[in-house]
């Protein structure tokens, strides 16, 4: 188990140098640098040139990355270029937002979603199962900008029920957490209903009713646990993606997050923050998607067999 | 029973929503519900205000940082610290932190500093800090404070009141850099004791208590401050990306004011004058046509006068701006406000037939011109720009990028550009026209050289006189008009938009907009 | 509610532990309909064992199905009949009367072990769920009855908390005897208990049922297609094909007293331990498909004795002796014999 830990996260060194090296190229290719926006109408070339060398923009790009990336792997994520301060206060100074929204969509998408997965599910073909495809297929397909604004419309200017941006109290998540959550919502409940229908035609499933076990413990107790795996899979994506910061929904609703920083990093060239961003979440997806993975196993016994293989007591029956 | 199960279900999900976010707290802790009214003499000031500003925002709180260089920056600066100096408009400038300075030459200055005045950490204001401000932002090239205070060559504190500056040359213009938000005075000990968040410590009527990197600055009133204590209690400048919702939030109570409300819903806002109380601004800056002067087409003075006489600048302002401009009149590239302009220049008028001549007299034979801008309405006028020059048998293609892709097009050294149209900062200062005209201007985005006109900047800066200075600014604007590297077109007016009650706000024609003191009298 | 029908029900037939009348079911598909039960009947006292044999795809796993009212809807469709179990009329008994009865007074072993266990709960949970349900025990001592339940059926209490896929096959069986006989039914549908086992586990699991059966006085409805098991287990014996019963009568009756064609096939089909040398003989040719079944009667088109009268019509009910039952209009002949008793000498 600790064996398999322990690759998974070694994985991240090649993701890493990817998705960095990607961004450095990128923001390169990108015209304008980031003293462009440094510059006032009092400088003089001398400064312009001096800010220049302080950039290493007199240098090629692959000089930058190496030597960013030199500082990454000695624990440095090292300044924005734009504030000069550092990125790991920058990120971490804006996780909080980012996070809090992820969880509040995340357990909104799913704790609507799974029961709307198994309503489905259960009444597979018929009217109310058509309509709920219907449902996931308008929640997957509408863009969040739009739903986001729709929401806004609607909920912050017409009924003025709750406030049209900013991360303040309970109310200002509503929105912004409806409009990621539904695109959660969507997705799990249909990951929900396809992966109930496999179960729900299952064997084990008339042992229980034979046993005379309650309809609602069928589903609760013995359906539902065999299908968490695609489920939790999907629930943990969503998660991941939400921890990345969605810049859409961030804009939407000025919630001062992940996706707004590494937005105005971009826009403002900066690279390091932009970079420091994307290495950041890049981490984050690959633990949270190494967790499901483990999460598997409490699931699933037959997963928890095989990471614990050598280790189990196995008793020989007489 | 299944239905049941349902229901159940989602309540419990919108329950525990609800305790999470019970336990979350308020963060940045305003909000519409929160804004409580302090009264004083039968007129009630509502207690907090939210701003929203442009689309600058505000990067750092550090006037020593390359990224402190948008306008809405200082509107912050201006709330948290003091400068030395207060510009008290038309070249006159009155006390502030010094009680009072002299200078004989324009080279030496000696400033007296208040002895009440303490900073927001406790410390108390002494020469030392003077002297610690003005070396860091030495230190920092690239920030608008380095602009500022760069031409000090040696800074000295003689005692605990009094600053002793000398420049590297005479600079009459000294006074009015120093006045400048971006050259306020900082705290040593603070900015030691941690160097990111001690730039937040100034002596200003505003202490700084939250602070997002390009999303919001929240500030409360510094009840210590020595001069004039604010009305307001509470103030945040706050980012609101998404354009389309900052009207919802002036509408619904999120916020009272608005510097960047959308130019299609400024006829909405004036419309409503029950709720709303709108102050127009015409910006200083100018938006331009600029010729790439090393391209063989645009480089060609009778191609540039075709433009000029093809251009309708009126329909400009109608179409691109929704009326909200004001058409340029300056017959050369100056800031209608700036100091010194020149307004015996006539300006080239709109004359077709001889658009055509002049063309017909240059090198150009139908082949595309390339026009490069950014941001829509500025894009929105370069199109308007291709139809009229269209009129005269100009083709053109419009490359649109984003603002840092023009700087990178249009570089002094490297100009990949033919024409751009564009925005640039101009200040009240004549001498910051030089980012235009002088090689490796910052803004020189025409390459623009001329040897006359370099020797007559280096000129006026060394004439006290302000007559003398007069004239040869005079002469500067009429050497470019000549050379015509750049055509000016409009001034956009902008419309800060408030809630009923605002007042109190100074505008600025460079957007350096002071709220130090704005409230909202509550009905 | 349950207990009121129980009180008023068992008084009447205190005998009779499942009586199945006239039972219908079809598999409604889209483009088909599957006839796979067409009319069985039969009943079985307490302590009794009737065995339910036939070829694959007769409908034996649907007839047990529809004593528990478990057949899968959609697309089962019960089209006609009553099943009483211990005095309750389990076709018309609400979903909630239904889990009452289910696990207690009637259970089932099915066909398949592998596939018939929830692979993430451990044995002993599925075992103790049904005792917690019925008989109200905490966890704990439901879990203790699990154990217990488990080394009944041969394998260690301590396994309890292991999961089925650390189980073998016919581990897996017996883990499924467990669940069924928990609660101490009356009435046990053993599902082909043996078909998934090898010859010597199946010996021991056939025992156990057997233990079982005359500890608990349960009542057993024994499917099969192993005469041997039959043989071994049973009193009553129902030959079924194509969804009907064909043959009907006590172990002797159609062991050593055969009448229909099909059950002779049967026993032809089995390999002769005494003569080696005689060859199998096989029925010829397939069961009908069920979707589309013949007029008369189904065994028509593979019976060597079959007349046109056989195709035509539905085979006459003919009631042997008080016990013994058969549906083949051949009999409407009074000289008819099949093979097997004519060489025997003589019927009865
Ligand atoms: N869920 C179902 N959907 C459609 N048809 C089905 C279904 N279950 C069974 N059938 C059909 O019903 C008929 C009877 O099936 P059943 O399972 O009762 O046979 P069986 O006698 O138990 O056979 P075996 O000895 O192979 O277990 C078969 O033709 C089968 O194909
Ligand atoms: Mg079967």
């Amino acid at each position: 188990m600790l064996r398999y830990v322990i690759r998974r996260l070694l994985w991240l060194i090649p993701v890493l140098l990817c998705v960095s090296l990607l961004i450095y190229v990128l923001m390169d290719l990108a015209p304008g640098t980031v003293i462009d926006s440094m510059i006032t109408e009092q400088m003089t070339p001398e400064d312009i040139e001096k800010l220049r060398q302080e950039y290493d923009l007199d240098k090629p790009v692959i000089y930058r990355y190496v030597k960013y990336m030199w500082g990454f792997f000695h624990g440095d994520l090292g300044k924005s270029q734009v504030t000069g301060l550092s990125v790991w206060d920058s990120f971490i100074s804006r996780f909080p937002a980012t996070l809090k929204l992820s969880l509040v969509s995340v357990v909104f998408g799913a704790v609507l979603a799974i029961p709307i997965g198994i309503f489905a599910a259960q009444r597979a073909g018929t009217i109310w199962d058509n309509l709920t495809t219907g449902f996931t297929l308008i929640g997957t397909s509408m863009p969040s900008f739009w739903l986001g604004l729709l929401l806004l419309i609607l909920f912050a200017y017409k009924i003025q029920l709750f406030p049209a941006g900013g991360y303040q109290g309970p109310s200002s998540y509503v929105l912004p957490a409806i409009t990621s959550g539904l695109m959660m919502t969507a997705i799990t409940a249909r990951q929900t209903r396809s992966s109930m229908l496999e179960v729900l035609r299952a064997d084990y499933l008339r042992t229980a009713r034979a046993k005379g076990v309650p309809e609602r413990l069928v589903i609760r107790r013995h359906a539902l646990k065999n299908a968490w795996i695609p489920i939790l899979t999907t629930i943990g994506m969503g998660l991941s993606r939400f921890l990345a910061g969605s810049a859409v929904i961030e804009t939407v609703f000025s919630w001062p997050g992940i996706g707004r920083l590494t937005v105005e990093a971009v826009s403002q060239r900066d690279v390091t923050l932009a970079c420091g961003c994307v290495i950041m979440t890049s981490i984050l997806y690959v633990i949270i998607l190494l967790i499901v993975d483990l999460l598997y196993a409490f699931v699933d016994p037959r997963i928890r067999g095989k990471y614990a293989s050598g280790s189990r007591k196995r008793k020989v029956t007489a | 029973m299944k239905r049941f199960k349902l229901v159940l279900a989602v309540m419990l999900c919108v329950l525990s929503c609800f305790f999470f976010l019970a336990g979350c707290g308020s963060d940045q802790g305003n909000g519409k519900d929160s804004g409580e009214d302090t009264e004083a003499g039968g007129v009630k000031y509502r207690e907090e205000l939210d701003v929203i500003i442009d689309n600058t925002k505000i990067a750092i709180l550090d006037p020593h940082s390359p990224a402190a260089g948008t306008s809405s920056a200082t509107w912050a600066f201006q709330m948290i610290y003091d400068t030395l100096v207060a510009d008290l408009g038309d070249g006159q400038f009155g006390p502030d932190l010094a009680t009072r300075w002299e200078t004989e030459d324009w080279q030496h200055f000696t400033f007296h500093l208040r002895d009440d005045v303490y900073f927001h950490n406790g410390e108390k204001l002494t020469a030392a800090d003077v002297v610690y401000t003005v070396e860091r932002a030495k230190e920092n090239p690239g920030s608008a404070g380095h602009d500022k205070l760069s031409i000090v060559e040696s800074v000295q504190a003689v005692d605990e009141h009094t600053v002793e500056m000398t420049l590297q040359s005479v600079n009459v213009e000294f006074l009015y850099y120093i006045s400048d938000s971006r050259a306020s005075i900082l705290n040593q000990k603070a900015i030691e004791a941690d160097p990111e968040k001690g730039t937040w410590i100034g002596t200003g009527a505003w202490t700084v208590s939250d602070f997002a990197s390009n999303e919001y600055v929240v500030l409360e009133a510094n009840e210590n401050y020595w001069g004039e204590i604010p009305k307001t209690k509470k103030m945040t400048l706050k980012y609101v990306a998404e354009e389309s919702t900052r009207l919802m939030q002036l509408e619904n109570g999120e916020a009272q004011v608005c510097f960047s409300i959308n130019a299609n819903d400024y006829d909405y806002v004036e419309s409503q004058t029950d709720k709303f109380v709108t102050f127009p601004f015409t910006s200083n800056n100018n938006s331009y046509i600029a010729f790439n002067m090393n391209d063989p087409i645009c480089g060609d003075l009778n191609f540039r006068k075709a433009v000029a006489s093809a251009i309708d600048r009126e329909e400009m302002v109608a179409s691109a701006f929704n009326g909200y401009g004001e058409v340029n009149t300056l017959g050369t590239f100056w800031g209608f406000r700036t100091e010194f302009k020149n307004e015996n220049i006539p300006i080239i008028p709109k004359d077709l037939e001889k658009a055509k001549e002049y063309l017909a007299q240059s090198n150009y034979n139908g082949e595309t011109v390339e026009i490069v801008s950014a941001i829509p309405d500025l894009i929105k006028t370069a199109q308007i720009v291709q139809a009229q020059l269209a009129e005269i048998g100009i083709n053109t293609t419009i490359k649109e990028t984003d603002p840092p892709g023009i700087s990178a097009y249009a570089t002094y050294a490297d100009n990949k550009a033919q024409m751009i149209v564009y925005v640039g900062g101009i200040s009240l200062n004549a001498g910051s026209t030089k980012a235009y005209f002088y090689p490796y201007g910052s803004y020189n985005r025409a390459s623009y050289k001329n040897d006359e006109v370099i020797a007559l900047y280096d000129l006026a800066v060394s004439q006290a006189d302000p007559a003398e200075r007069e004239a040869t600014y005079h002469k500067i604007q009429e050497i470019v008009a000549e050379d015509l590297p750049y055509i000016n077109l409009m001034n956009t007016t902008f419309l800060v938009c408030c809630a009923k009650g605002v007042e109190g706000l100074k505008l600025s024609n460079l957007a350096y907009h002071d709220l130090t003191y704005m409230y909202m009298i509550e009905e | 509610m349950g207990s009121e029908i129980n009180d008023r029900t068992v008084q009447d037939n205190k005998e009779l532990v499942l009586e199945v009348e006239d039972l219908i079911v079809h598999y409604v598909l889209q483009e088909e309909t599957v006839e796979a039960v067409n009319g069985v009947s039969f009943s079985l006292e307490r302590g009794k064992t009737i065995g339910l044999v036939g070829e694959t795809g007769a409908g034996k796993t649907t007839t047990a199905l529809a004593i528990m009212n478990l057949v899968p809807d959609p697309p089962g469709v019960i089209k006609n009949g009553t099943i009483t179990v211990c005095g309750h009329k389990m076709l018309d008994l609400s979903a909630n009367q239904l889990e009452k009865i289910r696990g207690k007074d009637v259970s089932m072993i099915f066909q398949d072990p592998m596939t018939s266990l929830n692979p993430v709960l451990t044995v002993g949970d599925q075992i103790a769920e049904s005792v917690m349900l019925h008989e109200n025990l905490s966890y704990s001592k439901a879990f203790k009855r699990a154990q217990e339940m488990l080394e009944m059926v041969g394998i260690p209490g301590t396994r309890a908390t292991e999961y089925p896929h650390q189980f073998s096959g016919g581990m897996k069986q017996r883990v499924g005897i467990a669940i069924a006989l928990a609660c101490n039914p009356k009435l046990l549908l053993a599902d082909e208990p043996t078909t998934a086992l090898d010859v010597t586990i199946q010996a021991q699991v056939l025992d156990m049922i057997d233990d079982l059966k005359r500890e608990l006085g349960t009542a057993l409805v024994m499917i099969t297609h192993d005469l041997g098991i039959v043989a071994k287990t049973c009193d009553l014996v129902a030959v079924m094909y194509a969804g009907r019963i064909v043959e009907y009568g006590t172990l002797e009756d159609v062991f050593d007293r055969t009448m229909h064609p099909y059950t002779e096939g049967l026993f032809n089909s089995l390999p002769d331990i005494s003569n080696r040398k005689s060859q199998l003989q096989p029925i010829p040719g397939l069961m009908p498909d069920p979707t589309n079944l013949p007029r008369g009667c189904a065994f028509a088109p593979r019976c060597r004795y079959a007349t046109a009268a056989c195709r035509e019509e539905q085979p006459s009910r003919r009631e042997v002796s008080e016990t013994h039952t058969v549906y083949c209009s051949a009999y409407d002949d009074p000289n008819f014999q099949i093979e097997r008793t004519r060489g025997r000498g003589g019927n009865g």
